[in-house]
């Protein structure tokens, strides 16, 4: 009888283990998860955009990808126009980039996560960017 | 050398023997009128004899080359000598005469109405070709013949005054003179002293009589006049056969036969009186008949002497002289067939050397002065050849230099030099036949002058560089800056084209076929559609067949105004066709376009 008692013991300590394991990983994903802010964002349909099917405006993406490019400075106000190629698809796209006071500014070669927005122009800007 | 002495050196032989013993009969009735005359042959002691003179005036009659000449003068003999005496036999006569002509009239009157008529089997006129026009002329004739019968007729039943018809004989023997009948002419002073006694001139009964025989003459030519014009319209279906007869379309006075009536021979002499010395009588007038049948024995005696030494030249120009002055002479008319073919000759050869001189025929100029000079020696055939021989040099030296300039381009230059030569020696073989060269260049030249100003006009780039050694030359030659700027704008075209096609090829043969294709189809929008472009996009389309939508993707959304699209899709390009000039520069543009918004 006893050696069924400690058997149980037994099961419900590996059993409680696995649980805490379980429930402090599930834990630890949930925490990153909400630090990523990127991930939650759908990624950005290039191939309807590039066939010009319709966008929602005010829809919001999410880009990963190489700073390909710095296609053109505004020097009123400093909006950038850069090419960003997909790490997904290799494809290359437009974005203009306002900067920000607590952004690192953009350097050809960076690889950056990217939260954009395609307005009624078609114009890809970038909200908010973040090294990768 | 006028027409008629033309015609008559052209006399066949047949003629000149009948004109022998015409001329031969005049003599001899001459002789036994006068027997001192110029012609005299049997010496002054010969008595004059009247009746044998008229006899051979009667037998002068029967001679064509008389021309009623000698029956008009019997006439005046006649009509001198009945004075108040009836004339009724010779009327009788005369009405006779003219009965049998009308008969004959009317006969070939209704010959001529049959021949005139259409051929119903064949089309043609029953009479054949030129029947009808001969019985015209035939009835025309026998006309004038009827007309000076019927002058003759009114002479003896109208005029009966003796005074007006010696003033009639008198105004006949002057007509004979102005005609240059001067045998004639002495023949009838012959007669006239014979039968009156006064041989003087009354200048106001002859103008008188002069007035009045114009008078009728005039009413009897209007008759002639409407007689012609009824048979010309009696004959309308053979228009053409009237207008051919040498007797139409010409009045008696225009003939020979017209000038030996009394009407044609007055109205002559008022024609031809101007050029006579004034007379006072048969004496004064006999004196210049014999002074000009002197003078024109002596031209006859110097033409011979031309003609045996071989001068054609002064024989022709004497020939002229005598038939000038001496129309109707024995001088003239008995030249022999040989002499007057010889002057023909000699006339011919030098109208034909004036006319090569004329047309610079240098090559007749040269064999007809030769022939020339072997026919007359009086001829100076030097100075001729040498004008043969200069001219054709300087001919043919600037039709070859037109031929340079030609080759070298310089056409207007090549056309002046051209003309020259042909004005210098327009009939030189070699002349004409270097400057048909230059000529079939010239042409040559001018059509493709024409040909490529089409072809700039139509900007044909590639057939104007296939043809550019063509081209160039003409380009240079003819001037024109425009031309010149838009034939280069062309060759440049061209050659752009073709140092695209060898881009696409080499790129092709790297595997670059984006490139390729991109090459063959980002051009001028002037050579798009050239035929070797279409056909390497078709060839290259397979290969690149992703990149081409991109790039026309691209184009429709820049077309459309979405720039940033437009840009995204040239971006993607360029990362298929790295260092694109073409894609560089869109994606410059679109950039600066975009990022200023």
């Amino acid at each position: 009888m006893a050696r069924n008692t400690g058997g149980a013991k037994g099961w419900a300590v590996v059993s409680t283990v696995v649980a805490a394991v379980s429930i402090g990983a599930l834990g630890i994903l949930l925490f990153q998860t909400k630090l990523d802010r990127y991930a939650r964002l759908s990624e950005f349909p290039v191939e309807s955009y590039l066939e010009g099917r319709g966008m929602w405006s005010g829809d919001f993406f999410r880009i990963v990808g190489k700073v390909e490019n710095i296609l053109h400075l505004n020097e009123e106000d400093g909006v950038l126009l850069v090419s960003v190629e997909m790490e997904e698809t290799g494809r290359i796209l437009p974005i203009l980039v306002t900067p920000k006071e607590n952004q690192a500014p953009l350097s050809r070669n960076q690889q950056l996560k990217m939260e954009v927005a395609v307005d009624q122009k078609d114009r890809i800007n970038c909200l908010r960017y973040d090294k990768k | 050398m006028p027409n008629d002495l033309n015609a008559f050196l052209n006399s066949p032989p047949t003629d000149i023997g009948r004109v022998t013993a015409y001329y031969s009969q005049l003599m001899a009735t001459l002789n036994n009128l006068n027997p001192t005359n110029p012609y005299a042959t049997t010496g002054p002691t010969k008595a004059q004899d009247i009746g044998a003179a008229e006899q051979g005036l009667r037998s002068l009659t029967v001679f064509g080359e008389d021309e009623m000449i000698s029956r008009i003068l019997l006439n005046h003999i006649q009509a001198v000598r009945g004075e108040h005496r009836s004339d009724k036999g010779r009327i009788g006569q005369i009405d006779r005469e003219i009965a049998a002509r009308e008969v004959e009239i009317r006969r070939k009157e209704w010959n001529l109405e049959n021949e005139a008529s259409p051929n119903l089997l064949n089309g043609e006129l029953l009479g054949g070709k030129g029947g009808a026009a001969q019985t015209l002329a035939e009835i025309l004739s026998l006309k004038e013949r009827l007309r000076a019968l019927v002058q003759e007729r009114a002479l003896l039943t109208t005029v009966r005054n003796p005074l007006r018809r010696r003033a009639q004989f008198q105004l006949f023997i002057l007509e004979l003179t102005s005609q240059q009948r001067y045998i004639h002419a002495l023949i009838a002073c012959g007669f006239y002293r014979y039968l009156s006694s006064d041989t003087t001139f009354d200048p106001q009964q002859l103008e008188e009589e002069r007035n009045s025989l114009e008078a009728e003459n005039r009413e009897q030519n209007l008759d002639y006049q409407a007689s012609l014009k009824e048979i010309q319209s009696s004959t309308s279906v053979i228009p053409n056969a009237v207008n051919a007869s040498p007797l139409l379309g010409a009045t008696p006075s225009d003939t020979g036969a017209g000038g030996s009536g009394p009407s044609g021979a007055t109205s002559a002499a008022s024609a031809q009186g101007d050029s006579l010395p004034r007379f006072n009588s048969i004496t004064g007038l006999e004196t210049f008949l014999t002074t000009k049948i002197m003078d024109s024995r002596r031209k006859r005696q110097s033409f011979d002497g031309m003609i045996s030494g071989k001068r054609y030249g002064l024989a022709q120009a004497l020939l002229i002289d005598l038939h000038s002055t001496a129309r109707h002479q024995p001088e003239l008319h008995t030249i022999p067939l040989e002499a007057r073919h010889d002057v023909l000759n000699y006339g011919n050869k030098v109208r034909q050397l004036s006319e090569a001189l004329s047309s610079l025929d240098y090559e007749s100029i040269k064999a007809l002065s030769a022939e020339a000079g072997e026919i007359d020696s009086m001829i100076g055939t030097v100075p001729l050849k040498a004008f043969a021989e200069k001219y054709p040099v300087q001919g043919r030296i600037w039709a070859r230099q037109a031929e340079l300039l030609s080759r070298s381009g310089k056409f207007r230059e090549a056309e002046e030099m051209m003309k020259a030569a042909l004005q210098v020696a327009p009939l030189d073989k070699e002349v004409q036949a270097t400057l048909k060269n230059v000529q079939d260049d010239l042409l040559e030249k001018r059509e493709a002058l024409e040909k490529l100003k089409k072809i700039v006009k139509d900007g044909d780039y590639r057939e104007a560089f296939d043809r550019a050694d063509e081209f160039l030359p003409l380009v240079e030659s003819d001037g024109d800056p425009d031309l010149e700027k838009d034939f280069d704008s062309l060759m440049n075209r061209e050659k752009d084209v073709q140092a695209s096609l060898e881009k696409s090829k080499a790129l092709e043969h790297r595997g670059e076929h984006a490139a390729a294709w991109l090459e063959v189809t980002e051009v001028h929008e002037t050579v798009e559609d050239d035929s070797r472009f279409v056909s390497r996009r078709t060839e290259l389309s397979a290969r690149s067949a992703d990149f081409a939508k991109g790039y026309y993707s691209a184009k429709d959304f820049e077309e459309e105004g979405k720039d940033v699209i437009a840009l995204a899709w040239y971006l993607n390009l360029l990362n298929e066709v790295p260092g694109s000039d073409v894609l560089n520069t869109r994606i410059e543009d679109l950039s600066r376009r975009v990022g200023r918004k």
